[in-house]
């Protein structure tokens, strides 16, 4: 199967997963949770953590009730499973899917950002994917650079006419609804067959466009890393640079003690030297080979 | 790298559960939140480890630091730590003997670290009753695991992590609770009547 051309990503329908507990290797990547349900997301913590290899998985939070009320325990499965290290992401997001089964009202968008909020004083945070919308542009997924668009697979032709306008790389949502998913992937393999015989440009496009968007995430991803590891280094250095050290006791870390350890010692042994006498200890050094000449006229920090 | 690291674990401890936490509480909010998972899972063990990997650029010897640190779960000294364990049912926790340390000066109702104020205010929150202020510093060690299911049946593990400092946060020049928390993980044992132990 070729789904590069969509971004590598099929997202299935998890209810059914969950409740005919279908083998392990075939588990669907998105878990159906009616959100503040203790029950639901019980069962699919358990569902994910009793898995001895789980695949990637994303969870779809439907909200059938206007107000939703979370419990403690709801609260940490939730946590958990976005914590857990095959919980899906996408630029670094981890995805959440949102349905309320009619159209994204205000109710909803009220509770997802409830959610976040709560969500966000343990650190964690996810992007919401509203499926009523199709499809969803990656624009409008707030605070993200989210790829390409989400489209959510209903029928035959509404595929072909995606495929067929596709400008970007292509992110499909397939709600099965019960359907056999083996029937949708073979579906989907002769869709993507006709679309790759009726236009092979195209085709090649957007499968230069998948490769370049994710070139570009990659970079992205190491460009957030080495910002992190230059900044921790800064602090660090700048410890180390520091004139007049605060704490000289502090109990543990002993960290300033040694630094300033290192500056007394290399004061006491060097730096109160007379000058006359360090000069010398640099032209006996030019005599035994262990400095240039010319590093005696070089001004210092050059 | 992450996805490599996650490898590595999972083909040597296939039964391992891996979690990506956020940037929270350093090493500290990492293993809290292990620890409020090991309970969720009801997983039962004798002893735990606790374990994070160490740079310390900032340390002269910080490289001397881990390997020590780390002795306490090389091959040889693991049998070691476990007759420890079952010698004395008085010792609640062991970790590299360099790095037992105590800062409580039981004079002022101090410790000798930025974090004092907070470590005070901590401890009369969780209600941490102990005398013996003894920690291991690097926050590296073995502990028996009832004394964490003890300590954290009766304390939200969610609610301590949500009050860690973010980011790369250091304690030199004020004191931070992720700080703090390195030395309670400790006194989990000592508020328990156990003792630490140098190896």
């Amino acid at each position: 199967m070729d789904y590069r051309v969509f971004n590598n990503i099929i997202y299935g329908c998890p209810s059914v997963c969950l409740k005919e507990r279908i083998d392990i290797k075939r588990m669907l990547p998105a878990i159906e949770v009616v959100a503040g349900s203790i029950q639901d997301m019980q069962a699919a913590f358990s569902f994910i953590y009793s898995a001895v290899e789980p695949s990637h998985f994303a969870l779809t939070l439907f909200s059938p009730e206007k107000e939703i009320k979370y419990s403690t325990g709801w609260f940490e499965d939730f946590m958990f499973l976005l914590a857990h290290c095959r919980y899906l992401r996408e630029d670094s997001q981890r995805i959440v899917f949102i349905g309320n089964g009619t159209q994204v009202s205000g109710n909803s968008t009220e509770w997802v950002s409830q959610l976040q909020s709560i969500c966000s004083v343990n650190g964690f945070s996810f992007t919401p994917i509203w499926l009523d919308k199709n499809p969803v542009s990656g624009n409008e997924v707030s605070g993200t650079n989210f790829p390409g668009l989400v489209w959510r697979y209903t029928n035959r032709n509404e595929m072909e006419r995606m495929l067929t306008t596709a400008v970007a790389p292509v992110t499909i949502y397939i709600q099965t609804d019960g359907i056999v998913l083996e029937n949708l992937y073979t579906e989907l393999d002769q869709l993507v067959n006709y679309f790759k015989s009726c236009n092979p440009v195209q085709y090649q496009l957007l499968l230069q466009l998948t490769t370049d968007a994710k070139e570009k995430h990659s970079l992205q991803q190491k460009l957030r890393e080495y910002t992190t590891a230059l900044h921790a280094s800064q602090q660090y250095q700048a410890l180390w640079l520091q004139e007049t050290p605060q704490q000289e006791t502090i109990g543990t870390g002993g960290v300033i003690h040694q630094v300033n350890r290192i500056k007394r010692f290399y004061w006491e042994e060097y730096e109160v030297l007379p000058l006359w006498y360090k000069r010398l200890g640099h032209v006996i050094k030019v005599i035994t080979g262990k400095r240039t000449f010319r590093s005696l006229f070089r001004k210092k920090g050059n | 790298m992450a996805t490599e690291i996650v490898q590595q674990v999972r083909q040597r401890f296939p039964q391992s559960f891996i979690l990506r936490s956020p940037a929270v509480g350093r090493d500290i909010g990492g293993k809290l939140l292990l620890l409020s998972l090991m309970l969720r899972l009801g997983i039962q063990s004798d002893y735990t480890l606790i374990v994070h990997d160490k740079k310390s650029p900032h340390l002269v010897d910080g490289n001397k630091w881990r390997e020590e640190l780390y002795s306490v779960f090389e091959t040889g000294k693991v049998r070691q730590v476990f007759n420890v364990f079952e010698d004395d049912d008085r010792i609640g926790v062991i970790g590299a003997s360099r790095f037992v340390t105590n800062e409580y000066v039981a004079s002022s109702d101090e410790f000798m670290c930025t974090s004092s104020p907070l470590l005070k205010e901590l401890r009369n929150e969780y209600a941490i009753a102990t005398d013996d202020y003894d920690f291991i510093a690097g926050n590296i060690f073995w502990i028996r695991s009832e004394l964490l299911s003890r300590f954290f049946g009766n304390r939200n593990i969610w609610n301590i992590h949500s009050r860690l400092e973010s980011g790369n946060t250091l304690d030199f020049s004020k004191g931070t609770r992720l700080h703090a928390w390195e030395r309670i993980f400790s006194w989990i044992a000592t508020s328990q009547g156990y003792k630490v132990y140098g190896l």
